[in-house]
């Protein structure tokens, strides 16, 4: 049996490393200067419930006058698709190095040598760094869905959990990125696995159209079935922005989100066997 | 021994849980429907398209008296009095009145319509078993030969011009005893209160005699059209222009004050090819106090938006979500749209067999 205390005791010292390094503070910094800039720098102007005006930075943006939920549906959207995939592509470059950084000798004897189980290693820090990312969505998404509300008086915690799509997009990707750290100890072979998963699952959304281009047979057969398991990113962000601006999502919302987490513990299965089996 | 035959198992069985989840994920991510049920952009009626220009041409049947040699003051020259007749449509010249409201609503193009097809077969029997008493009283099927239903005013009473083939109606249907009277190519039944008029057999105008008269008298070329829009103004599946005080007399007071005076003339467009789009083009020669308008119309736009979503009217919230105001210079537009589908859930299952 896993125990649920000692993976938590590990993604916890995942978080407490994480905090300890300089690109941490300075995620937040850089965070927190996007929020000051769109707080200080965006004027919209309401004239009963209608946006009559709106101003980044001195710079008039729209000159239609329409209902200002209307207008804003276009701002959280494009802001949700953004927050989706910059934060997608910054967790696979940032978090590359924390595979590698378990295994690097001297501290995977020293981690094997507590009484922690080596499966319970791998889904802490697997965890921590789900957390990690999870913890950047909220203070960077949830921020500046505040400062919309507070700046446009529309209120709505739809885009706020949309972005929470990402994080089930992150579970596959970094799973796979793991388990290539787990294979190859190098934080550059667990950025390509990552980038490779993010970019396929990207592609995924036109499978048929690329199955097409194959001579119906064999590869065609073959093409289809390896890539039928990918995580379909792209068609996860058009559900999150869907979601965001509270249209109504089709009944794939379910099948995607656990097909995906399904593929995720795949890829941590053949990671946990992998590591299960290595001698340190 | 054992102990590594327990390893060899586990991670056997790590692997055959991670083919078993691949499996799963292929399964569950198998051919998805499209994720998004997203809405087509819509195209609101701002031009004419090809098949309404040539509707339009077509139309243009009734020669127009040619223009007389001191009209405008010019002295004319010999070749202008050899100079074509214009042609126009003779239900735009039938609507042409002094007075400054004119609609046409393009019957037969929107009973073709999803929305036409939506709103005939949600009628009561009731109502299908009186259109078929009119028919065999009339001798007329609205349904079949009607094409165009105008509305415009004559000194403030309302004028109906009805366009289709009416070659087989008989004015003297509602009053048998009265006698039909034959003025140009018209035939005219008098009563007191109404007059009703067959022009051609193409054209019903109904309304106070005045008016109907004058309207005869346009067609006839005994009085000049004074066109309330041009023909190139006529698109879509509804359309018509009204001044800023007739538009005034019809909204509610807030907004009535700030129309009044701000707008000159508005021009409406409905298209009903699928989602119904109207597009009001509001005019005037205040710039400051048309300003004013537009920002007061948004307003009560997004006003009236809250209001529906908080009281829970699905039918007025979806009309208002896409409404905007466009400023431009000396005018703006408004454009509202009302989704089919709304149309559809209001009306009930009637109409979802019918689209």
């Amino acid at each position: 049996m896993i125990s649920v205390r000692s993976v938590l005791f590990v993604a916890l010292d995942i978080l407490r490393e994480a905090l300890a390094r300089r690109w941490v503070l300075a995620l937040g910094v850089a965070l927190t200067l996007i929020h000051l800039g769109i707080g200080l720098g965006l004027r919209l102007d309401l004239v009963n419930g209608a946006l009559a005006a709106t101003r980044l930075f001195g710079q008039s943006l729209d000159t239609d006058l329409r209902s200002a939920d209307s207008v804003l549906r276009q701002v959280i959207e494009a802001a949700t698709y953004t927050v989706y995939y910059a934060g997608l592509a910054f967790g696979v470059l940032a978090c590359s190095d924390f595979g590698p950084e378990l295994l690097a000798p001297g501290r995977i004897e020293h981690l094997l040598s507590l009484p922690i189980r080596r499966i319970e290693l791998l889904c802490g820090t697997f965890l921590g760094v789900l957390g990690l990312c999870i913890a950047g969505t909220t203070y960077g998404a949830g921020g500046f869905f505040l400062i919309l509300g507070a700046k446009s008086s529309v209120w709505s915690w739809r885009p706020f959990c949309a972005v929470y799509l990402a994080g089930v997009a992150f579970f596959a990707i970094y799973a796979c990125m793991l388990c290539a750290a787990v294979f190859v100890r190098s934080a550059a072979a667990s950025a390509a696995a990552g980038g490779a998963i993010f970019f396929l699952g990207i592609l995924a959304k036109q499978r048929d159209e690329i199955a097409a281009l194959f001579e119906a047979g064999p590869s065609r057969s073959l093409f289809s079935t390896l890539s039928a398991p990918l995580p379909r990113v792209a068609e996860l962000a058009d559900l999150a922005a869907a979601i965001a601006v509270g249209e109504p999502v089709s009944g794939a919302l379910a099948r995607l989100m656990f097909g995906t987490l399904a593929f995720g513990l795949a890829a941590l299965g053949v990671a946990a066997w992998r590591f299960e089996g290595k001698d340190f | 021994m054992a102990l590594r035959r327990e390893r060899l198992l586990r991670n056997v069985g790590y692997l055959l849980g991670a083919l078993a989840l691949l499996g799963l994920a292929a399964f569950l991510m198998r051919e998805p429907e499209a994720p998004r049920l997203q809405r087509k952009a819509l195209e609101f009626p701002r031009y004419p398209r090809s098949h309404e220009i040539e509707r339009r041409e077509t139309r243009k049947t009734l020669a127009l008296p040619a223009p007389r040699p001191n009209d405008g003051g010019a002295t004319a020259e010999p070749a202008e009095a050899e100079a074509p007749r214009p042609l126009a449509d003779p239900v735009l010249v039938a609507l042409a009145s002094p007075d400054d409201m004119a609609f046409v609503l393009e019957a037969g193009a929107l009973k073709d319509s999803p929305l036409g097809r939506m709103l005939l077969a949600c009628q009561s029997p009731e109502a299908l078993a009186e259109i078929e008493r009119f028919e065999q009283r009339s001798g007329f099927r609205p349904l079949e030969q009607l094409e165009r239903i105008g509305m415009t005013t004559h000194d403030g009473q309302p004028v109906m011009v009805l366009s289709g083939d009416f070659s087989s109606f008989d004015p003297s249907f509602s009053a048998p005893g009265q006698a039909v009277t034959n003025v140009g190519n018209a035939r005219v039944l008098d009563s007191e209160g109404a007059s009703i008029a067959v022009w051609k057999g193409q054209m019903l105008v109904i309304g106070e005699p005045s008016g109907v008269h004058s309207a005869i008298d346009r067609l006839e070329g005994a009085s000049p059209a004074t066109a309330s829009f041009q023909s190139d103004e006529a698109y879509g599946e509804m359309y018509g222009s009204l001044s800023g005080e007739s538009l005034s007399r019809l909204l509610p007071e807030d907004l009535r004050d700030q129309l009044w005076g701000a707008a000159d003339r508005v021009l409406l467009h409905v298209d009903a090819t699928d989602d119904l789009l109207l597009v009001a083009d509001v005019s005037g020669r205040d710039a400051a106090k048309l300003a004013d308008l537009s920002r007061a119309v948004a307003g009560a736009l997004s006003l009236g938006r809250l209001g529906a979503v908080r009281e829970d009217d699905q039918l007025l919230a979806d009309l208002l979500d896409e409404s905007r105001v466009i400023p431009s210079e000396g005018s703006f537009q408004l454009e509202v749209a009302l989704p089919l589908s709304s149309v559809e859930r209001q009306l009930g299952e009637c109409a979802k067999a019918a689209r």
